[in-house]
């Protein structure tokens, strides 16, 4: 489950405004609207699917901080997702899926074990300190 | 009517951004699949208003600004009735 309506408890279908680009070629017919069509690449498409990817994704990392207060409604609503069945905007991950992030090991831990390999980056890495300046040359 | 970059040379080809609502279903793998997609917007009153109101017709070679002309003989129309004006007299 990645979102949930808190008015009906759909968790599957939503709706998402996002801006497409559309071609504009004027002819002697009038206006020809189309798709962008790129070298074997069309635009538009990429254009709904990347921006309807970013603003779930943006939703996804945000979580409840994505809502604010609609003093109207008197309610908490996000600006991005609605529900496709009740058009509420109240859309939130739910919050079960929140747990704490248990990695491995500590980051001190990391770090030591680390060490060695940022021993040797450091001395892989150019410091411009160590180069003598050079005159100007016109 | 014609369509003229207002930076280049091109009048053939041109972009108009437009808001439409898209309707997804989040599949159980996680991805994400169009339903639906609805438009918002009218793409004649957004090319009616271009140079009013707002610039969002632009150039797809330099994304220059575009320019509408919707009547490009109305300059014909006077200069031929200005000549036939002077014949007259």
């Amino acid at each position: 489950m990645t979102f949930l309506c808190a008015e009906c408890g759909n968790y599957t279908y939503f709706e998402c405004d996002v801006q497409v680009y559309r071609s504009v070629n004027p002819g002697p017919e009038g206006l020809l609207i189309d798709d962008v069509l790129l070298e074997d690449f069309n635009y538009s498409d990429s254009n709904v699917r990347d921006e309807l990817k970013d603003n779930v994704d943006y939703l996804l990392k945000q979580g409840a901080e994505a809502m604010y207060f609609d003093s109207y409604s008197g309610r908490y609503e996000n600006s991005l997702i609605s529900c496709a069945r009740c058009e509420s905007k109240r859309i939130t991950p739910p919050y079960s899926e929140w747990t704490p992030k248990k990695n491995p090991k500590s980051l001190e831990q990391e770090l030591m074990d680390n060490k060695e390999e940022f021993k040797q980056l450091r001395k892989e890495k150019n410091y411009y300190a160590n180069t003598l300046p050079v005159l100007y040359k016109p | 009517m014609q369509i003229r970059c207002q930076s280049c040379t091109n009048h053939k080809d041109f972009l108009m951004p437009l808001w439409v609502r898209a309707t997804f279903k989040i599949n159980e793998d996680g991805t994400l699949s169009i339903l639906h997609t609805k438009q918002l917007e009218s793409i004649e009153e957004k090319i009616v208003d271009q140079g009013k109101t707002n610039f969002e017709l632009t150039c797809q070679d330099c994304s220059g600004d575009a320019k509408v002309i919707f009547n490009e003989y109305a300059k014909l129309d006077t200069q031929s009735n200005e000549k036939q004006a002077l014949e007259g007299l």
